[in-house]
């Protein structure tokens, strides 16, 4: 149990009565000491009287992990052995868990008489959070003897990204050899119909009994293969700007990517970098989600480049989408080295909210030239290749992923490598 | 369940500072007209100052601000009541500190709950009690000391054994604060 400490109000109470009664004898006036006399008797008082014994804490949480804008309920239960006349509670709570009522309380307890206050939260932002302690205090009489501590110990929680539900993906150029959802171009094993073929031994397919017939020839029908693909999602950290709506994409395109058999993988890249090596099922989904939930923006102004990732998670017949608002000249410099490489490239580039409108002259000019040398780095990105679709994050998803698509479809040339 | 509520706590230091004011007040109507200037002065300097102690975040400091303020007030009800007579003079004395330390406890009863905190029934129930308690009680006891003092001695001797009981008063306190301070160390 905590000892009682004495308050900064016992000085305030001690200045006074010590000032009044001072003066009452340097005076020789001891009417003055009716002056300091309350201040005397309450700091008596409240020195002698008895300070109640700190609550017992018990803090208890609803759950463990949660979804983007789920809700969980934390339970603070206060119980003391001896009646409290007055207890002061306050809960520590993350300031992305937004709560819906105080998170500190000013009560009295009943000897024996738990009392239980719940404190419904609102996950906000993904992240870990660690929520409590529960720091108490007891005052004494006047307040000027007083216990603290702190109870009821950390409670973790873990909110993960909501990803948006995606219909539209790109698809790599390159398949594995594993089975999956996506067309091969290569012939194969498969069930949708490709072409007739003239017939050669060893070839995969099965007679085309009309066409051999008609031609006087054996043909037989090609069909594409269904196999998986790999994925890297890029994700830049180096800008916090945009970085909540890049991780809930990335979320949101490995969640779709794995639904579909593809293998996924992940690099965060900036002032701290984070991967996954590419894999499918759902626990690669969980291994994600898990590595997502933590990144965050670390400052830093060390020269990173594309040596420092792993060459394991970055296969070269993947494709990789790279999430950046593309302002961080690591990051391009890292993306121009990926493409130099032959790997498979798109970029989704995060505008968030929109800069405000130059006032001056001057100022408008130099918005236009950052604008245009914008424009020039995509088209630069175009030349090789590398599609740049411009993403607004309050937006839905599919639509840069419709433009990637289709892009890639027109271009199908320039993207081989 | 109830939230602590902002108008109320506005009421608490309208009402500290009012309390303070009216304390001064009353000083400076008393004042004679050569004096008059060191207690408007005083008491208008207590009165800002109490009521900064409102917008002084940190407790420590916030203590000191309130301490400071009703040291000035006071001095301005001493100066004041000089050229009255000695029962009214004390009487005037008396009533002031129980005013001025029921000011200082609505001060701090209204500092010591912040806004956001949800402040429940029945925790203040004896609080105020024991301060109307001590305010009336201290202010009686030292009355009728007082009194008695100048009944029985009126001066001399008497001036002395007050003296040496403040004195000692001072040293018991003096102790208590020591003892406090240690613990907090500790």
């Amino acid at each position: 149990m905590s000892k009682p400490a004495a308050t900064s109000k016992v000085v305030a109470y001690a200045a006074l009565t010590g000032i009044g009664l001072l003066a009452a004898v340097v005076f020789g006036d001891v009417a003055i000491v009716a002056l300091a006399a309350p201040f005397g008797f309450a700091l008596v008082s409240g020195l002698l009287a008895p300070v109640a014994p700190l609550p017992e804490v018990h803090l208890e949480l609803d759950t463990t992990r949660l979804v983007e804008g789920g809700r969980a309920t934390i339970a603070l239960e206060l119980s003391t052995p001896r009646a409290i006349p007055r207890c002061d509670v306050t809960l520590a709570v993350p300031a992305d868990l937004r709560t819906e009522g105080p998170t500190g309380w000013s009560l009295r307890l009943e000897a024996d008489s738990p009392v239980l206050i719940e404190v419904p939260i609102t996950a906000e932002q993904y992240g870990r959070f660690v929520i409590g302690p529960a720091s108490t205090s007891v005052p004494g009489l006047f307040g000027l003897l007083g216990r603290s501590g702190a109870g009821g110990g950390k409670l973790e929680l873990e909110v993960r990204p909501r990803g948006e539900r995606l219909r539209t993906l790109v698809r790599a150029l390159e398949v594995r050899a594993t089975v999956g959802d996506r067309l091969a171009r290569q012939p194969g094993d498969g069930i949708e119909f490709a072409e007739v073929r003239p017939y050669s031994a060893g070839a995969p397919g099965r007679l085309n009994w009309r066409v051999t017939a008609r031609l006087g020839a054996p043909y037989v029908n090609q069909r594409h293969p269904e196999r998986s693909t790999d994925l890297i999602l890029l994700v830049d950290t180096f800008s916090p700007a945009a970085l909540a709506s890049q991780v809930r994409a990335a979320a949101g395109l490995a969640a779709a990517y794995l639904a579909r058999r593809d293998r996924v993988g992940l690099v965060a890249f900036g002032g701290v970098l984070n991967w996954v090596e590419p894999s499918m099922g759902l626990a690669q989904l969980e291994r994600l989600v898990a590595a997502l939930t933590t990144t965050k923006w670390h400052h830093s102004y060390a020269w990173k480049s594309v040596e420092a990732i792993p060459s394991r998670t970055l296969p070269p017949t993947g494709l990789v989408i790279a999430i950046s608002p593309l302002e961080d000249p690591r990051m391009l410099n890292a993306l121009a080295t990926i493409r130099a490489r032959g790997v498979d490239l798109a970029v989704i580039e995060t505008i968030g909210r929109r800069a405000a409108r130059p006032e001056t002259a001057a100022g408008e000019l130099a918005a236009r030239i950052i604008e245009l040398e914008r424009a020039d780095m995509r088209a630069n990105f175009g030349r090789r290749g590398v599609p740049v679709v411009a993403w607004h994050d309050s937006e839905p998803l599919e639509e840069p992923l419709d433009a990637l698509a289709l892009w890639r479809r027109r271009a199908r040339g320039r993207v081989a490598r | 369940m109830r939230h602590f509520e902002r108008g109320s706590r506005i009421a608490r230091e309208a009402l500290s500072v009012t309390a303070t004011a009216a304390v001064a007040a009353w000083a400076l109507w008393h004042a004679s007209a050569a004096l008059a200037p060191t207690v408007a002065l005083a008491g208008i300097a207590g009165v800002i100052t109490f009521a900064l102690s409102f917008r002084v975040p940190l407790a420590p400091a916030r203590n000191r601000s309130v301490a400071t303020g009703l040291v000035l007030v006071a001095i301005a009800v001493v100066v004041a009541s000089q050229a009255e007579a000695g029962g009214t003079r004390t009487g005037f004395l008396v009533v002031s500190g129980a005013v001025l330390f029921c000011a200082a406890e609505v001060a701090e009863r209204s500092l010591s709950y912040p806004s956001h905190v949800e402040h429940r029934p029945g925790v203040e129930r004896w609080g105020q009690a024991w301060v109307l308690g001590v305010a009336v009680g201290s202010a009686a006891l030292s009355y009728g000391a007082i009194s008695t003092r100048g009944l029985l001695a009126n001066g001399g001797p008497a001036a002395l054994a007050a003296g040496t009981a403040a004195a000692l008063l001072v040293a018991v306190l003096t102790t208590l604060v020591v003892r406090a301070r240690t613990r907090t160390a500790a």
